[in-house]
């Protein structure tokens, strides 16, 4: 499931593409399979690095060669262990909602991203995140869970007052929405639950099968039910 | 496999921002200035401040 759309990076040969808080490695492997880059997923969890890096022998041995490299590091989003300006482009999905201080997170960001280059965040949109919030209490009190709702403009100026400009955004997984909606209803960790469950199968069938029915149906719905807002800034 | 040498080029301390330096057994990245060795684990450098460990001798 790709959140970030490469295409609008403009990435070139040999560039090289940081995604922190890369989980189990969905953009690694998808910057690799498409782009000659010299893509760098790093985590704090070093269980999600493990299965990244098998993630990506699975996609290498049966997906079709990688066109660029990759490597993957533990790194704490406040203290990244990386040089100044060592990306061309930097992405980061789904991770500032889950992190105290936002700040130096963003100042970090910024710092190892090249002057001229891109950097792409995606956060949980506000009103599906609030109304998952609502519905269940433990949905947002679950250890490393999600402890802010941004709103769009709140993202733009924390990158802004770094000097870096918008450039465009977008709201991306509408037809993941109800799903979270469910979880909630019937309590997060009630995975079983039968609606769930169904929505589950649905949702791996579409991210497999990727039919044209329904990216179809998830774009129609992005701009009203899009779970996530995803902003494009350059430095 | 090692650790990716793409990777290896734009790593530095996660404290200082200084650089670090590969140990001989090449199990672990160390930071001189901190006095600090970053465990390499399955390929994986963890460069982390909290799990670092204190440069002996």
């Amino acid at each position: 499931m790709i959140t970030i759309d490469y295409k609008r990076l403009n990435i070139s040969p040999g560039d090289r593409i940081l995604d922190m808080g890369c989980g189990p490695g969905r953009h690694v492997s998808g910057a690799c399979a498409d782009y000659e880059a010299k893509v760098v997923g790093a985590d704090i969890n070093i269980e999600d690095l493990l299965e990244a890096k098998t993630n990506i022998f699975v996609h290498e041995a049966y997906g079709g060669k990688l066109r660029g490299s990759w490597g993957l590091s533990a790194a704490d989003i406040t203290a990244l262990p990386f040089a100044d300006h060592a990306f061309d482009h930097v992405i980061c999905s789904e991770v500032l909602e889950h992190i105290p201080d936002d700040h130096s997170a963003a100042k970090e960001l910024n710092r190892v991203l090249k002057p001229g280059g891109t950097l792409t965040l995606s956060v949980p949109r506000f009103f599906p995140e609030k109304i998952c919030w609502t519905l269940s209490r433990a949905y947002c009190n679950t250890r490393g869970g999600h402890i802010r709702i941004y709103k769009k403009s709140e993202i733009v100026v924390l990158f802004e007052s770094l000097g870096l400009k918008k450039r465009f955004s977008h709201h991306a997984h509408s037809i993941h929405t109800p799903y979270w909606w469910l979880k909630c209803l019937v309590g997060p960790e009630n995975d079983a639950a039968l609606p769930v469950a169904l929505y589950n199968r649905f949702l791996t069938w579409d991210i497999m099968k990727k039919p044209k029915l329904t990216r179809s149906l998830d774009s129609l719905f992005n701009p009203v039910l899009g779970k996530s807002i995803v902003v494009y800034f350059r430095k | 496999m090692a650790v990716n040498e793409d990777l290896l080029e734009i790593l530095v301390c996660p404290k200082c921002k200084g650089p670090i330096h590969l140990t001989p057994a090449k199990d672990g990245l160390t930071c001189n200035a901190c006095k600090l060795v970053f465990e390499i684990r399955d390929d994986i450098p963890v460069m982390l401040i909290d799990e670092a460990k204190p440069l002996t001798g």
